[in-house]
């Protein structure tokens, strides 16, 4: 018996798994491997950057994070302004698009991609130009700046999520409460929210921890006195590189994997279900 | 004018250039039931979304009880709607769907629970309240919906292709069993339906559509004998047709068809323009009797068996051309290929009528 030649399949098969591999180790080595590094090193006893790995450990880089109010200052404001920002993001972006989903209208596609184009534009270029746009609208409260931005870059996420669950909405569903005597807005609120959820909090989710490490678009807002913790962060690494970096960044992490974590659980469940609800 | 019957006059609907309803009207009596049958794409979904209230008219009345309800949203409208793909709400449970259009009237729950509780019985759903839509049967969903569309004690109740989703095993015994619960309720109720079987066993009368107007209404049985159009004929039923014209003979009233035979005819020429003749394949004799004063020479060409009937291909003598009757199999003479017969065709089985 001579042995079969392999077929095509069976080498996009194995080329496909080689591919995985080495990506899987590319984000394990560049993604992971710091993070943990940043971690340990925020424990560090040490006064100096040391070679890793530390030889004692202390809680020194935390405690001087609490000492420093800045940094305290910087996650209030960052916490602040990421549950502002989202909430607004998500109320305007799942109704631009409902809007958008609901039928078709002459220039809806140019008005889809203004609402995802912020995507595409360079941070620092919208950071500059809210800037120019706030001083012209008299606007120099620097939390309403960081709100304006910090809206206009989320806005694509919580717009393309709602849009992807709202697209597995049949019609039908919303004619047919309004058949049984609920105005549009009630059809609205009984049917097509509920529907709906998983995708507005999939986008509120995304808009949070955009926001929440958001550096660009807040550099060019914030003003000395109010400052994101990102922000306060690079300012102080430039100022004095010392752990504190370590522990602050540990924290920041921290923070976002929890939520992230706590609103998984909430959309992911519902998702379990979700996908019970489109079946069929 | 009827208590709660439907009155749709002349309505018009346009989609850009394409009039998808062009000056239909039909009606339907207090607690008939009509079944709006025609081909797809002939406006009868559109005439169904226009009396639902969702879309608006262009001109036209629709008038339900007497009441024009054009003017009114569709919440406001009173119309029970069971939609195509049934639209049951997958999030809530099969109670929360039938009581939801009660909720919006604001019936209290005590009135609610005991009128979902009498439809569920009627519709034969009884334990299954805390389910979900799509823990269902295709049929039991069909039911839900059902029984949702007539929680709210609807004027009208309009059906959309109410069988077309079912298993087609499934679909004779649901015809039966949708009839009987129509019947039960009373309610004036109109089937949209592309489906003849459907539109025959679910209704007392049926208006047939083509090209955004309604050609005819009548019981199926009115419509199949006497067929207003070539169109008519042909969609409901068997139809062989023969182009021809009229023409005043020796003993009455004859038709003369293209191929050249001469066909006597007892409906009295009216003043339509008429250019065709219809005849069910059914009512063509195979061979002719003694009295048929129409007898068409003709030549069996093959027989081919399906169980209950044969079918007979002939080719006419004149003209050449191939006609297929069904004889049945216990019939006495069946023909055999090449056998030379004169097809017999009763004066009052011919229909004249105009190609549409």
């Amino acid at each position: 018996m001579t042995r079969m030649p392999p077929s095509v399949g069976t080498v996009v098969d194995w080329a496909a798994g080689v591919m995985f591999r080495i990506l899987f180790a590319a984000s394990v080595l560049f993604l992971v491997i710091p993070i943990v590094v940043s971690v340990v090193l925020s424990f560090d006893d040490r006064q100096f950057l040391g070679p890793f790995p530390p030889t004692q450990f202390s809680l020194r880089w935390y405690r001087s994070f609490l000492d420093n109010p800045a940094y305290l200052e910087g996650l209030i404001v960052s916490l602040k302004l990421a549950v502002l920002s989202t909430l607004i993001s998500t109320a305007a972006g799942a109704s631009a698009a409902y809007v958008l989903s609901a039928g078709r209208w002459p220039g809806r596609d140019v008005v889809e991609m203004l609402f995802l184009s912020p995507k595409f534009v360079p941070t620092v270029v919208i950071g500059f130009s809210i800037l120019g746009f706030a001083s012209a609208i008299q606007v120099f409260d620097p939390f309403t700046r960081l709100i304006m931005g910090h809206v206009v870059i989320t806005i694509p996420f919580t717009v393309r999520a709602t849009l992807a669950s709202l697209i597995g909405i049949k019609r039908s569903l919303m004619e047919a409460a309004i058949s049984l005597g609920a105005p549009p807005w009630r059809a609205f609120l009984d049917v097509t929210l509920p529907l709906a959820r998983t995708g507005i909090v999939a986008g509120g989710l995304m808009a949070f921890v955009l926001s929440f490490d958001e550096v660009a678009v807040s550099l060019f807002l914030s003003d000395p006195f109010t400052q994101t913790l990102p922000i306060v962060l690079v300012a102080e690494m430039r100022a004095n590189l010392n752990l504190t970096v370590a522990a602050v960044s540990t924290v920041f992490a921290a923070v976002t994997v929890l939520i992230v974590f706590f609103l998984d659980r909430v959309v992911g469940l519902d998702r379990v279900i979700g996908q019970g609800l489109y079946r069929g | 004018m009827n208590s709660s019957g439907l009155d749709v006059v002349n309505v018009v609907k346009r989609f850009g250039d394409h009039a998808a309803v062009d000056g239909a009207s039909l009606s339907v009596k207090d607690g008939e039931i009509v079944a709006l049958l025609g081909p797809s794409g002939c406006g009868k979904t559109t005439t169904l979304r226009l009396i639902a209230g969702f879309e608006a008219l262009d001109a036209g009345t629709i008038a339900i009880g007497g009441a024009d309800i054009a003017k009114l949203p569709p919440y406001r409208r009173d119309i029970g709607l069971v939609f195509q793909d049934y639209a049951l709400f997958p999030h809530l449970t099969v109670a929360d769907n039938i009581n939801y259009g009660m909720k919006q009237r604001g019936i209290s729950k005590i009135k609610r629970d005991s009128r979902r509780r009498e439809l569920m019985r009627l519709t034969r759903l009884e334990g299954f309240d805390e389910r979900r839509p799509l823990a269902l049967s295709g049929g039991q969903q069909q039911r839900v919906a059902l029984a949702r569309a007539l929680a709210i004690s609807p004027k009208l109740l309009l059906l959309d292709e109410p069988l077309s989703n079912l298993d087609a095993k499934l679909r004779e015994t649901l015809r039966i069993e949708l009839r009987e619960i129509l019947r039960g309720v009373g309610t004036t109720t109109l089937v949209v339906t592309h489906d003849q079987t459907e539109a025959i066993g679910l209704a007392d009368r049926i208006a047939l559509m083509n090209r955004g107007r309604i050609v005819q209404i009548g019981t199926a049985r009115e419509i199949y004998e006497e067929p207003a159009t070539r169109f008519v004929a042909e969609f409901i039923g068997r139809s062989i047709w023969f182009p021809g014209h009229l023409k005043q003979g020796t003993h009455g009233a004859e038709f003369l068809t293209d191929d050249g035979f001469a066909l006597r005819i007892n409906a009295p020429a009216n003043a339509r323009a008429v250019n065709g003749l219809s005849i069910r394949p059914e009512h063509v004799r195979l061979s002719a009797r003694p009295n048929d004063v129409s007898r068409i020479p003709a030549t069996v060409m093959s027989v081919e068996f399906f169980g209950a009937e044969l079918i007979v291909a002939c080719r006419l003598n004149s003209g050449g051309r191939v006609i297929r009757i069904p004889i049945r199999t216990d019939d006495e003479a069946i023909p055999v290929a090449g056998a030379s017969v004169e097809l017999g065709i009763s004066p009052d089985r011919c229909k004249v009528v105009a190609d549409d």
